[in-house]
């Protein structure tokens, strides 16, 4: 499932992920920027962001066929200095909770299935809240990621703002950013408490404490829960981009999608996802079967890993073509050209 | 009074395009569009009370000012159209 800047969600569905069957495009109107689907109750969800109506979180539980108008909204207090304009992140969890991600940065919870909102204020009540600030994209709170070995650890990342870990489910929280460089401060101060340009960061499902973190100039791995973290990625043809994903059963293996810092395009005009098997000791370039040259990139919510046996991988890119590889990266096909900008891509097994 | 929504807004909510009212000022419609149609205020109003900033709100052929507050009387209209503004795209 593709969802992109021009509101339109284009489904795609595949027994073989050989043969590719296009439903829709679905939806159509308003930017999606991000997805997710929820296994349990089998329903996906899409931030709706509408310049004319403002952020909502529309649900369908049949595939895109029907959506709803999602639920109450997503709003501050009405004194509140920042307000809300976007949303930009969606994670449902086993437990019938879903948490969202918003411009301006904060993060709110539902226990009803997106029916109705609340913001866990704890967040943004953190004193180095005032070193949050916008980034190219907004001031957004990008990704939410639950520890799958710990129902109480949570963790965010916002940009300009760092990567935050809450241990009580949301009842506090604690910035985890020590160690990673925010190239874009002077001299002295590019090691911040908090202010990072965090892009994505990924819990790794099968090693307790692993993170892997792509950030606005530096690719780092975290084998403590973010307590340190650890550069690894010099050896990148580029080492900015915007997402990174954790392989679901190899604790060392992860797949980033380098840019050029400006413009944000494959170096070299080589389009090219990069994977590591040893925990980023060094990383290969899969690109069989891709076009070059191109001029083209990836967006943070673009690329996704499915759970079959080998994993596939599928990414959008920002001039609107959708690839995949149903062998780990071996090989690539595209499912589809001329799409609009692709703002995200999900997988629904 | 009429009152017009935008066609994918009705839609939306599974609402006419046309909604009969005496609703005296535009916070009580909004509140009256709500409890017809659950959500429907907040895609229409900030929180703050401001209208969308590109919804365009016209009460008998004017436009009210971006800045109008929810407390603007309707007492005497005969004709509101909520419209999207043509600087949302």
């Amino acid at each position: 499932m593709g969802g992109n800047g021009k509101g339109v969600v284009f489904l795609y569905r595949s027994r073989d992920r050989t043969q590719w069957e296009a439903v829709g495009p679905v939806l159509t109107g308003d930017p999606i920027y991000t997805s997710a689907y929820d296994v349990n109750s089998q329903t996906l969800f899409v931030a709706v962001n509408s310049e004319f109506y403002g952020p909502s979180i529309c649900r369908s539980q049949d595939f895109g066929a029907s959506w709803d108008t999602g639920g109450s909204g997503f709003h501050y207090a009405a004194d509140d200095a920042e307000k809300v304009t976007q949303v930009w992140s969606i994670r449902p969890t086993n437990r019938g909770v879903v948490y969202a991600g918003v411009d301006a940065s904060g993060l709110f919870l539902s226990d009803n299935g997106g029916d109705s909102w609340c913001e866990l204020s704890a967040l943004r009540e953190h004193p180095t809240h005032d070193h949050w600030g916008p980034g190219y994209g907004g001031k957004c709170l990008h990704t939410i990621g639950l520890d799958p070995f710990n129902d109480e650890r949570l963790y965010i990342a916002c940009s300009v703002g760092g990567i935050y870990r809450s241990v009580d489910a949301g009842d506090t929280w604690d910035p985890i950013s020590k160690g990673i460089r925010a190239e874009f401060l002077p001299d002295g101060q590019q090691f911040p408490q908090a202010g990072q340009c965090v892009h994505k960061f990924a819990l790794s499902p099968a090693r307790a404490g692993r993170i892997w973190l792509q950030d606005h100039g530096g690719v780092y791995r975290s084998d403590d829960g973010g307590d340190t973290w650890l550069n690894i990625g010099e050896s990148l043809p580029s080492d900015f981009g915007f997402p990174i994903v954790a392989h679901p059963t190899e604790a060392d293996t992860a797949y980033v999608f380098p840019v050029e810092r400006w413009p944000r395009w494959s170096p070299d005009n080589m389009l090219s996802v990069h994977r590591t098997t040893d925990a980023g000791g060094h990383w290969e370039r899969l690109a069989n079967g891709l076009p070059m040259p191109t001029y083209t990139g990836v967006l943070r919510d673009g690329m996704r890993l499915d759970s079959e046996s080998p994993v596939g991988i599928y990414f959008g890119t920002t001039s609107g073509s959708l690839y995949h590889s149903a062998d780990e990266g071996a090989s690539w096909h595209a499912i589809a050209h001329q799409l609009p900008r692709i703002y995200s891509v999900e997988v629904v097994p | 009074m009429t009152v017009h929504l935008p066609g994918d807004l009705a839609h939306e909510f599974g609402a006419p395009a046309h909604h009969i009212t005496t609703a005296e000022n535009l916070n009580a419609l909004l509140q009256e569009l709500d409890r017809q149609y659950p959500g429907m205020a907040n895609w229409i109003a900030e929180v703050n009370g401001s209208v969308r900033q590109h919804l365009s709100v016209f009460v008998d052929g004017r436009r009210l000012e971006p800045t109008a507050a929810l407390t603007t009387s309707l007492a005497h209209a005969q004709e509101v159209w909520i419209l999207r503004a043509v600087s949302g795209g």
